[in-house]
């Protein structure tokens, strides 16, 4: 399995150019704009992983994957794993620039850098878990077109239920969430990859190429 | 002698509208086995279902004697593979596959590799989009052979590629069945590759066996009686196996080349080829 996550890392890493020069021209955006970019690094990197897909399938490789000695569950582990690697480290490397940038600002402010770090790792978690049992069930293309629906669905109703408020919350909920926003997250996050991965791995298991 | 192989009553369906066996085959180790077969025979979905790449819907598959479903992941470590346009992401390159294969076999060889590559001249940083079909095929062969794998299952390893280089791959093959424990399944096209390499012919059409002989023999056995049109009713119907008729003549593929040679003195018997052979038998008319 280990062969498989250094393959999509190597992917990644011949993609370097594009994502330094994102990188570079949201960093001097940073630089000099009042908006927030933080969680542009961490998106590019999911997008930037979406292409490993594209070309798995582009050259047939799942095929040529099965037929190594790494069994079809660890090929869908090693995309879980890879991905996870490359949001952390998108995400380390905006807090490093963040504190950077807060520096020559001085504008350092350490509980806005760590809640919007973990804010973004808990927003690819969702785009990821969503999105990868489309992908190993459709493909690359019908599973993206998946995703924009079941985003544009998910948003409808969050903006319905937020404009009609069906049911009231209680303030002491809300208190509760924002106390606990941090675990409340991460246990999230971990049971959502939970979940997806067990979805994605019953798919691919019966999956043929 | 040990059998590398063995499939009995394998049976794949596709949707209801191809159906591969049901098939029993015993693959016999130490030897070149090639499967020939027009598109759509079912060559590839055989291969395929050898390494679980398809899931048959009935049958068992023994390779090295064990289960397939049972030791997958024992017995594809002893496999080395290339298949028909099923490779590694065009953008890594020779190098970044050893760093990839180094963790994916127990068994792999880094300078193994890199001697194969060197041997077939091919470059360690140049993308595999950046190569030609051939220097691609041959970056195949060193990934499959780099592991010492005991069995090699090639699908089309010579397809698209130019006689020079593909007497290049057959010699390589032909080195590594040396190893009396080595054994080549190669499906292909080009049938004369497989009257130069091939030990025993595996001829599927239409999802089912044909016939499994050995390459000698074959060649020796059959023929093709040439007859002209108005001699073709004395030919005994019991000696024709298929028949094509030509704009002159009448081509008719015969066994028992040397018994029949006797019978039919007045006729021309031709050698057959392994081409021939696929074309009477799938074109040519039954008696």
């Amino acid at each position: 399995m280990l062969g498989l996550i250094k393959k999509d890392l190597l992917m990644v890493k011949s993609n370097l150019k594009i994502i330094v020069i994102i990188l570079i021209v949201f960093g001097i955006m940073a630089l000099q704009g009042q908006s927030d970019l933080s969680f542009v690094p961490a998106l590019t990197s999911v997008m930037v992983f979406m292409s490993t897909f594209s070309y798995d399938e582009y050259n047939k490789f799942d095929a040529f994957a099965i037929s190594l000695p790494n069994g079809r569950n660890n090929v869908v582990k090693s995309k879980y794993i890879s991905s996870l690697v490359l949001i952390i480290a998108s995400v380390a490397i905006t807090m490093i620039a963040s504190i950077g940038i807060g520096y020559i600002k001085h504008s350092l402010d350490w509980e806005y850098i760590l809640s919007t770090s973990v804010g973004c790792i808990f927003a690819c978690v969702i785009v990821e878990s969503v999105i990868f049992p489309l992908i190993f069930k459709f493909g690359v293309e019908k599973g993206r077109i998946g995703l924009f629906i079941g985003t544009f669905a998910f948003s409808s109703i969050i903006a319905i239920v937020a404009k009609t408020k069906p049911f009231k919350v209680s303030s002491s909920f809300i208190s509760f969430l924002e106390s606990n926003l941090p675990v409340i997250l991460i246990v999230t996050s971990i049971l959502l990859i939970a979940i997806s991965y067990f979805i994605s791995n019953k798919v691919y298991s019966k999956k043929e190429f | 002698m040990k059998n590398a192989i063995e499939i009995k009553n394998l049976t794949k369906k596709y949707d209801n509208k191809f159906e591969l066996g049901p098939i029993d085959l015993d693959i016999p180790s130490g030897c070149i086995i090639g499967l020939i077969g027009e598109n759509g025979a079912g060559k590839t979905t055989l291969i395929k279902s050898l390494l679980s790449i398809l899931k048959p819907n009935k049958g068992t598959i023994n390779i090295f004697e064990k289960d397939i479903n049972e030791n997958e992941t024992s017995i594809k470590e002893d496999l080395g593979v290339v298949l028909d346009d099923m490779f590694f992401p065009e953008i890594l390159n020779a190098k970044d596959i050893n760093i990839i294969m180094k963790d994916s076999y127990k068994n792999w060889d880094s300078d193994l590799y890199s001697k194969y590559l060197d041997d077939f001249k091919l470059p360690n940083d140049k993308k595999i989009k950046e190569m030609s079909k051939g220097m691609r095929k041959k970056l195949e062969i060193a990934v499959a052979l780099s592991h010492r794998p005991k069995l090699l299952i090639l699908d089309e390893p010579t397809s698209g590629l130019d006689p020079v280089v593909r007497s290049e791959i057959l010699d390589i093959f032909l080195k590594f069945i040396e190893d009396e424990e080595h054994t080549i399944l190669l499906s292909t096209h080009i049938t004369s590759d497989l009257e130069h390499i091939a030990d025993e012919i595996i001829f599927i059409d239409k999802g089912k066996l044909l016939l499994q002989e050995n390459r000698d023999e074959l060649l020796d056995n059959y023929g093709i009686l040439k007859c002209n049109i108005e001699d073709f009713s004395k030919i005994d119907k019991r000696d024709i196996i298929r028949y094509k008729k030509q704009k002159y003549n009448y081509e008719i593929l015969i066994s028992n080349k040397n018994k029949l040679s006797k019978k039919y003195k007045d006729y021309v018997i031709d050698k057959i080829t392994l081409e021939d052979l696929m074309v009477l038998m799938i074109k040519g008319d039954a008696k």
